[in-house]
């Protein structure tokens, strides 16, 4: 019993160890803290090089370089702007159909899931090639309407399965005891089933947030300088280009990837078993 | 297994549940608990099952201590109150978890199964989820459960509770039948007079965590100890008067009539005169009776309930097969036979 | 009553069009057109060339080892996480957040976090100082392949061990009375219970499939790998599908992205997720009618 104990704390304490340590490490770096000179002083590998370094030097460089020099604060409104609108159109354009095919015509809803379905486990370059040639030729290429337009896109299948699992856990009966009383649909829809499914459908427009404004291959492909996201910045240590492979500063990523998580990290240790539960989708 | 209880005591958030239950139940003894909701029934299931520990007092099973055994040890078996059949597990799988997590071998496994699933009638459930089940037969799935390993005490918090007469009645049976087959002591707790009656041995009624009275169910009810126990006993609401002795005889205020007194009273003293519903009758209008108007009747195939008015209060009668019914709002007389009439002192204990 | 309903198809219409049509369409037109670029003539030529190109079928390959790994990886840690969550008691909130915390991290971060530079320099420098061990080479494509589905597992393990804390915290309070009143112990309750409950529950079956389905597609990990180990080019060790296509776009060996491969394999994957989708779907559906 004591022994089981015992196992209990140790592997508590382990996966605090593996969950935490690399998110730790990451944020120290960022301050160009190097978490291994505790245990290996004097010693340091770069890259699998070993160095000898001088101990912890904290410092604020890559933060200022970060905000000062590279305008890291105009990735982030691109980032919550684009995540904004293209998480609440598709989950507007989401809630409209799915309530329609929830209440109304059952055969098409049955048809929309499953391509809906279909295009949720489709490869993101279905999505990728289109918008990309689609851009390139319009002049969207690197605008935030275009990448908003893109993701927006991207997210609907998703969108629209979760709202309408949503939907599904209503009872039938409330719409159709209000057209009984002789509402039309819209006001079934503002007056009974919105104010019912408003916290649901806040979690689910803040998940697509969470994924649009953490999503990487898109951004990385349709954005050049102007319209780049947060997560491609953080790629790019905030430096000059991405598409291509190169080399950057790691504290450079260190430092602009916790800034990166923040949002994201409140939103999640906030809503985290509403999120999970999510998953309980039936299609 | 002869259970002995001494002193026990527990509280949650400070409040007392259990204030000191003293109990002995005999061994292959079926001993019925009876209260009302919230007064530590299930609490007092839990501390014998060592599902929960008692703040102080001590539990005996054979005169051996077992407070500090842990509950899988007891040899202790439990349907609760809502059943806790596990969801993910077929019928089957239910009743073979005690067996398996006692490492029996699975041919001994399904031969117990089998036995078990005989006498309780399941053997055609057995591959169904419990979820699919309906709820008389989740009781039995249970019961089977419960008794499968042979347990040496057997406790069932109100297994029949939200079931329909019938089935309650036939399950009931069921269990007082495998109870007496098997001799398991056991502990029945139940809400319900009318089950606790049927089923026990002797019983024991607990109110707030104290018990309030032990025994068998006729002295219980012919004799209740006081005056809640003989409410608590009676489904019909029961006609409570005020009386004072004088000479030998007992004057009932408001009824205008003498009885003759109890033994151990005195001159002059006041007592609770307790009329029960079902010993009164109703008659034609008779002089030297107490008289009044029939105010309600509530005829329920085998028994009907009146409702008299006799201008000071209003009596209840309850009679059984009644053959004479009086009209609505006419005027009857009450008889009562002075031999069944239970007396009271003023802090409702009985004389 | 006309307007609304015109307005109401006009946004079922909306959702098909812009969330599947116009990309999938589109896609499967660019599949069909030749690489050297007549408009209007269309060709198999492009599903001939996929179909005779070895690095397709090992990115197909890497990329099923990698979904399995992956599924394995945060399914095992997950469960056990949630385990260990519900043997210290209920109520342990923080512990639960810091857990969770990965879920807040973006994959691309977590390519980045989990990389030579980060968290194996660390461990590196731990074996080599402390124990005098030599170094780890995770530039070996048999070692990084591994850590990669690791970092994933890390990522998304959270997910499923919150699923697991549902299903758990779901289990009445009465039933593991009743299993410890019976003799069960903690092996039994876990054998019997908690296990065959988490894997057979719903949250945890539908994450399974979802997150097999983000595993096969996943990009950001391999990405952020093949830059750290340099392994830049069309047709490296590990090469999962997605980086596979990234490096024809991007990185092409031809010069010239390779639009028409990518659309064609693209189309090719659709048509497995298309058929994935139907037994999911009869699945799911037959489950709700029971
Ligand atoms: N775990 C607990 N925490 C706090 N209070 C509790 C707990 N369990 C029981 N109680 C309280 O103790 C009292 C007795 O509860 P118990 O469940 O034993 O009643 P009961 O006689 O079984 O009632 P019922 O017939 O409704 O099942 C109740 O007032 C209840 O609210
Ligand atoms: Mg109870």
């Amino acid at each position: 019993m004591r022994v089981t104990r015992l196992l209990v704390y140790v592997a508590a304490a382990a996966l605090a160890l593996f969950y935490v340590y690399p998110i730790a490490n990451m944020v120290f770096e960022g301050f160009d803290i190097d978490l291994s000179s505790i245990y290996a002083p004097g010693f340091r590998l770069i890259g699998g090089v070993p160095y000898y370094s001088g101990g912890i030097t904290p410092s604020l460089t890559y933060y200022m370089d970060m905000f000062r020099v590279q305008g890291f604060q105009r990735l982030i409104t691109n980032s919550l702007v684009i995540g904004t609108v293209s998480a609440l159109i598709a989950t507007v354009l989401a809630l409209l159909s799915s309530y329609q095919l929830t209440f109304g015509s059952r055969f098409l809803g049955r048809n929309m899931d499953y391509l809906m379905l279909v295009m949720r486990s489709a490869p993101p370059f279905v999505y990728l090639l289109p918008f990309l040639i689609i851009a390139v030729n319009v002049g969207l290429w690197d605008t935030q309407a275009g990448l908003t337009l893109a993701y927006t896109s991207l997210n609907i299948p998703l969108a629209y399965l979760l709202v309408r699992s949503l939907l599904r856990d209503f009872p039938k009966e409330l719409v159709e005891v209000a057209e009984l009383m002789g509402a039309p649909a819209t006001a079934v829809l503002r007056r009974v089933i919105l104010p019912l499914a408003l916290p649901g459908l806040a979690v689910i427009w803040t998940f697509l947030f969470v994924v649009t404004w953490n999503e990487f291959l898109l951004a990385s492909i349709l954005t050049g300088p102007d319209a780049r996201t947060v997560s491609v910045g953080v790629w790019a240590g905030v430096g000059e280009q991405i598409g291509t492979f190169r080399t950057v500063e790691f504290e450079a990523q260190a430092a602009a990837g916790t800034i990166a998580m923040i949002v994201p990290l409140l939103i999640t240790l906030y809503l985290r078993r509403r999120l999970a539960r999510l998953f309980s989708l039936r299609v | 297994m002869r259970i002995s209880l001494e002193r026990l005591e527990k509280s949650y958030g400070g409040r007392k549940v259990l204030k000191g239950i003293d109990l002995d139940i005999g061994s292959g003894e079926l001993f019925c608990v009876l209260g009302p909701s919230g007064s530590g029934k299930t609490t007092l299931l839990k501390l014998i099952a060592g599902l929960e520990r008692p703040d102080s007092g001590r539990i005996l099973f054979n005169g051996d201590d077992v407070t500090e055994v842990p509950a899988g040890e007891r040899g202790v078996s439990m349907v609760f109150q809502n059943l806790a059949l596990f969801p993910n597990m077929t019928a089957f799988e239910n009743v073979a978890f005690p067996l398996r997590v006692r490492r029996f071998s699975e041919e001994e496994v399904k031969r117990r199964v089998r036995e078990i699933s005989e006498l309780l009638r399941i053997e055609g459930l057995l591959d169904r989820k419990v979820e699919t089940l309906s709820g008389g037969e989740r009781q039995r799935v249970a019961l089977a459960r419960a008794l499968v390993y042979e347990p040496r005490v057997f406790l069932l918090d109100e297994p029949l509770t939200g079931l329909e007469p019938q089935l309650r009645r036939e399950i009931r049976e069921e269990v007082k039948r495998i109870q007496r087959v098997t001799k398991i002591t056991t502990v029945y707790v139940t809400h319900d007079q009318g089950e606790a009656f049927a089923l026990a041995d002797r019983l024991a009624l607990l109110r707030d965590g104290e018990v309030q009275e032990v025994g068998d169910p006729i002295s219980v009810y012919t004799r209740p100890r006081n005056l809640w126990v003989a409410e608590f006993l009676s489904d019909t609401p029961l006609n409570v008067f005020r009386g004072r002795v004088e000479g030998r005889m007992v004057h009932v205020e408001g009824l205008g009539c003498a009885l003759d007194a109890p033994k151990g009273v005195e001159d002059g003293q006041r007592l609770i005169v307790v009329f029960r519903p079902e010993d009164l009758k109703i008659c034609e209008e008779t002089p030297h009776l107490p008289t009044g108007t029939v105010r309600r009747i509530e005829f329920v195939g085998d028994r009907a309930v009146y409702e008299v008015d006799i201008g000071t209060t209003s009596i209840y009668i309850k009679e059984f097969k009644p053959q004479w019914f009086p009209k609505l709002y006419g005027r009857v007389s009450i008889r009562y036979n002075p031999e069944v009439v239970l007396f009271f002192n003023e802090a409702g204990e009985a004389l | 009553m006309r307007l609304s309903s015109l307005i109401w198809s006009i946004t079922v219409l909306a959702v098909a069009v812009l969330g599947s049509l116009v990309p999938l369409a589109y896609t499967l037109y660019l599949s069909f057109i030749s690489p050297g670029g007549e408009v209007g003539t269309l060709t198999l030529k492009n599903f001939a060339s996929v179909i005779s190109d070895v690095n397709f079928y090992r990115s197909t390959f890497l990329s099923i080892a990698y979904t399995l790994l992956s599924l394995m990886g945060s399914l095992v840690i997950g469960v056990a996480a949630a385990l260990v969550l519900s043997a210290l008691g209920r109520s342990n909130r923080i512990l639960e957040g810091l857990y969770a915390m990965p879920l807040a991290v973006s994959p691309i971060i977590a390519g980045i976090l989990w990389s030579p530079p980060a968290v194996w320099d660390d461990i590196n420098s731990l074996l080599h100082v402390s124990f005098g061990l030599p170094f780890i080479d995770v530039t070996d494509a048999i070692i990084y392949f591994p850590i990669m589905t690791l970092a994933e597992s890390w990522l998304w393990s959270p997910l499923f061990m919150l699923a697991s804390l549902i299903v758990i915290e779901d289990i009445p309070k009465e039933c593991v009375g009743a299993a410890r009143l019976m003799g069960a112990n903690e092996f039994d309750l876990l054998r019997y219970l908690y296990l065959p409950s988490i894997l057979r529950s719903n949250v945890v079956r539908t994450l399974m499939i979802i997150k097999s389905i983000d595993f096969f597609r996943a990009f950001e990990i391999p990405f952020a790998w093949s830059n750290w180990v340099r392994a830049t080019q069309v047709g490296e060790a590990t090469d999962t599908l997605s980086l596979l296509l990234f490096k024809q776009l991007v990185y092409p060996p031809s010069g010239l992205p390779s639009i028409q491969y990518i659309a064609t394999v693209s189309m090719l994957l659709l048509g497995v997720s298309l058929s994935v989708a139907f037994v999911l779907f009869r699945v799911f559906v037959q489950g709700e009618r029971s």
